[in-house]
């Protein structure tokens, strides 16, 4: 064995020095945009909570039905006509003129005049090595651009495009390779075309009264960003990075290149949306946009979003299904095609309220592209060489509207709530018999933390990096409470909560939403212990799992940075300061390190913990867990482990535990009260039970979230 | 005039705020990146942790009371990241195979004249524990002391010397018979 340590070097030199970080130049411009907007945020967040966490309540509560329930209809979308066009029509597009059809088969496209249904030109494009057309797209105020299946391109131009033999342009290949698939968007004065497979971006201006030139056709910078698809409207271009489910908008829709994004939404990565292949076949999804609404269907999994332009946020998700799905909008009516699994479907939304109109119409033969036009949508048969024309279910004005509000009904009796959890970023009751139900239905936004009132009527809660909102569990109404994280009912009502302020994180005890009777600087380290002599950076800069002694003279959190979260105690006392409850006996013992976490008072001298200890072993997670209990004693204070919970795959910092006083899980899945005493804990990936002989049984297995999250549970409270 | 003063203060507490930081960008962005990089074996992720960990310590600036040591914070920050990201990656993977795809594009890819042995010493350091791999890459890349390592991974010196020694073992374990093989053919 050769000289192991000069290996190491040799090696990990060679590492480095054949890595560079990737425009560097690049990276300290979005550190100084993201650092600014840190600012901005943080300046703002007491104002955006509001509007945030209303617009999310009312969601879930005024407008329940936007999965599955449909509006109510007169009569279900209908086929009005059927018009045989070349063969294979594989795309569909409405321009100014018409419905444009591109034929695969036929090498050609075709126009059909919605006033007629019938054919009003045919322009042969792409023959030989051109390859077959593969994607239309017109723009009313603009052209018609063909891409063929090996990257070439065709723009008609003239009024209208196209009919005239002289206003046809083609026979230049956009991307210098055979075998791609461009999915592109018309724009008023170009085309902007994503190469999904390469994640490259053009923009290709209208060339004048020429041919497209390949010079026109600038490729532009997408910073590492792969987008696989392309739609115009609303005056942006909008760009969907369908393996990481993010959407931006250029800012500039005029076909110049343009680097700067002025729009960006983070979708979860679980819904991660394939690149767009031409309808019919393999995996596809789809984007489109309205005025004040963006429109995203994934591919596998047949979700479709609606993204509130205005808020940003995702407001409504559909499970439409199949493995493909295309979309075509026109003014308030969204329609969906899918297919792949099953009969192929069309479905037609409400733009405005994003709820489906009425039931599905299954489509006959093979369907492979739907667009809007005339009041109807337009969807092309792959395999009978024609396009149905399909009229829309009528919406009446007041069939649109909203749900009444005295529709309210209690959402959980308070004398059958048990206990509530947050879970994959939504909250969850738990009723003595039966399900969880869930009470907030937001992907976006991910809530955590919920704390149950002393009378069992109402919950707190927390939007992640938003603030808190406080449920009535009555009247299913919600309140924003403002800035606020990890909020904790005291038993006599009072409530703490925790505000950020600006990384120097205090503890705020006060009525919910009201002024703060208390401020505890958490961030000083000085206030803490007394001693100084520590690092800085080891002021804590996150605080949690606060929970309250059951005569309120306590209160106990975790306080911490990163790695590393030692308990506190604060003497509710006034003019007390919190006390490090981790600092006595060490929390390396042997070289191992011990962390308490998951704090529950119990009484008004004791809590229950978890106790992890790490190993200096093979695996750096820690390799036993305890649960056991710390007694305050005027001499210090005294532990005693009640039982051992082995070793599990979580992280122990991610622990929480809720004492559940004598509440115990019956054989046939109901909760009743007990002797004996039960503990709720969740280990990130499972829920469990655990009785007084330290037996845990698993309540709940959540499996991956929405974004492969396996971090399920931010979360617990229970009645006490 | 003291709300003047106190404005002109803060102001230019800003102003040397971004400075400090925009300074701390330019010296450590490239190094740590390699740090992480080193860590790590994923090139976009290693960036994106640079990024996070300088946005922590812009967050953090007022808290640091010595800005001189700004750098072994940031170098600190990284590192947790690596660690944590490290055991994300390891229970997502574990948990949601199917669904969890790391874009590794940017990874660079080894040169096919880089000795096979070195090849094979980085794949078996990439294998580590997260704190063994942390310390060796502190160790023997950055060339810090025992103690300065022990700051970073927030442990006892005597921690860093037993991880050390693990990794060493662990390490000639696993290379053992494959370089021992390489050199009987």
């Amino acid at each position: 064995m050769p000289d192991l340590e000069r290996l190491l070097r040799s090696t990990l030199e060679e590492v480095g020095s054949a890595y560079e970080p990737a425009d560097e130049a690049a990276a300290r411009e979005r550190f100084l945009k993201r650092k600014r907007a840190r600012r901005f945020r943080l300046a703002i967040s007491g104002v955006a909570v509001t509007a945030a966490a209303v617009a999310a309540a009312l969601f879930v509560f005024s407008v329940p039905a936007t999965e599955d329930e449909p509006l109510p209809s007169a009569a279900a979308p209908q086929p009005v006509a059927t018009i045989g066009v070349g063969d294979e029509p594989i795309s569909a597009s409405a321009g100014d003129a018409g419905v444009w059809v591109a034929e695969a088969g036929a090498e050609s496209v075709r126009l059909i005049d919605p006033n007629t249904n019938e054919v009003r030109a045919v322009v042969p494009v792409g023959r030989d090595a051109q390859g077959a057309p593969d994607e239309v797209d017109a723009h009313p105020e603009g052209d018609v651009w063909i891409v063929t299946d090996t990257g070439w391109v065709t723009r008609l131009y003239g009024d209208p495009p196209g009919i005239e033999g002289t206003s046809r342009s083609s026979g230049e290949r956009l991307v210098a390779r055979t075998d791609v698939h461009l999915d592109i968007a018309a724009t008023p004065d170009g085309m902007v075309a994503v190469e999904p497979a390469a994640g490259e971006l053009y923009f290709v201006s209208d060339g004048g009264e020429g041919p497209p030139n390949p010079a026109e056709a600038d490729e532009t910078s997408t910073e590492g960003w792969s987008p696989t698809d392309v739609a115009h409207a609303a005056g942006r271009t909008w760009l969907l990075d369908g393996s990481m489910g993010e959407v931006r908008a250029l800012s500039d829709p005029t076909g110049e290149p343009v680097g700067e994004f002025a729009y960006r939404l983070d979708l979860p990565v679980g819904n991660a949306i394939p690149s767009s292949r031409a309808a019919g076949g393999g995996d596809n999804a789809d984007l489109a946009a309205t005025d004040d609404s963006l429109w995203i269907a994934t591919g596998t999994g047949g979700s479709l979003f609606r993204i509130d332009l205005t808020t940003g946020d995702i407001d409504v998700e559909h499970e439409v299904g199949g493995r493909y799905t295309d979309l075509a909008v026109e003014g308030n009516t969204v329609w969906a095609l899918t297919g792949g699994d099953g009969p192929s479907m069309l479905r037609q939304f409400d733009a405005a309220s994003g709820r489906v109109v009425g039931d599905p119409l299954e489509m006959s033969g093979r369907p492979t592209d739907v667009t809007a036009a005339d009041g109807s949508a337009w969807v092309t048969d792959g395999d009978g060489a024609n396009v149905v024309r399909v009229d829309p279910s009528p919406v009446t004005d007041e069939e649109a509207e909203a749900p009444e509000d005295d529709e309210a009904a209690a959402l959980i009796d308070p004398d059958d709530l048990v206990f509530a959890f947050s879970e994959h970023g939504d909250i969850y009751v738990q009723p003595r018999s039966g399900d969880p139900i869930r009470l907030t239905d937001t992907r976006r936004k991910s809530e955590v933390n919920p704390t149950i009132s002393p009378e069992g009527d109402a919950i707190v809660y927390e939007v992640e990096f938003e603030g808190l909102v406080r449920l009535d569990l009555i009247s299913g109404e919600s309140q924003d409470l403002g800035e606020g994280s990890n909020p904790s009912f005291e038993p006599e009502g009072s409530f703490a909560w925790v505000v950020n302020n600006g990384g120097d994180p205090e503890i705020l005890i006060g009525p919910p939403g009201g002024a703060p009777e208390r401020r505890v600087s958490v961030g000083d380290c000085a206030s803490e212990t007394g001693d100084t002599s520590g690092p800085a950076e080891m002021c804590p800069t996150i605080v949690r799992n606060l929970t309250w002694a059951p005569d309120g003279s306590a209160l106990y959190y975790e306080a911490g940075w990163e790695f590393g979260f030692p308990l506190y105690q604060l003497q509710i006392a006034e003019g007390s300061q919190p006390f490090d409850l981790g600092e006595a006996t060490g929390y390396e013992i042997g070289g191992d390190v011990i962390s308490y976490s998951a704090p529950t008072a119990v009484t008004e001298d004791s809590i229950h913990v978890v106790r992890s200890c790490c190993t200096q072993g093979a695996d750096q997670d820690p390799t036993s867990h305890e649960f056991g209990s710390i007694r305050f004693t005027e001499g210090g204070r005294e532990y005693e482990e009640l039982f051992d919970l082995g070793v599990l795959d979580a992280i122990a910092t991610d622990w929480q535990a809720v004492s559940l006083g004598t509440w115990t899980l019956r054989e046939d899945g109901t909760w009743e009260e007990s002797t004996e005493s039960t503990w709720l804990i969740s280990d990130s990936t499972a829920l469990w039970v655990v009785d007084e002989s330290g037996d845990a049984t698993a309540v709940r297995d959540p499996g991956p979230g929405p974004g492969g999250d396996v971090f399920a549970f931010k979360g617990l409270a229970a009645r006490r | 005039m003291v709300v003047e003063s106190g404005v002109r203060l803060a102001e230019r507490t800003d102003i040397e705020r971004e400075r400090d930081i925009a300074a701390l960008f330019d010296r450590h962005y490239a190094p740590l990146c390699r740090l992480a990089y080193v860590i790590l074996g994923d090139a976009g992720l290693a960036e994106e942790i640079v990024m996070d960990a300088l946005l922590k310590t812009y967050n953090s600036w007022g808290r640091i009371r010595d800005h001189a040591r700004s750098d072994a914070y940031l170098r600190r920050a990284v590192v947790n990241l690596c660690r944590s990201k490290i055991r994300r990656k390891v229970i997502e993977r574990r948990v949601n195979q199917e669904t969890y795809k790391r874009d590794e594009r940017k990874a660079p890819a080894w040169d096919a004249e880089i000795h096979e042995t070195k090849r094979l010493v980085w794949e078996a350091v990439k294998k580590l524990p997260d704190r063994q791999r942390a310390a060796v890459v502190l160790r023997y890349f950055e060339d810090l002391p025992e103690a300065e390592i022990a700051e970073i991974l927030d442990c006892a010196q005597g921690t860093v010397k037993s991880q050390l020694s693990k990794a060493r073992a662990k390490l000639e374990k696993e290379l053992m018979p494959q370089l021992t093989a390489g050199r009987g053919s």
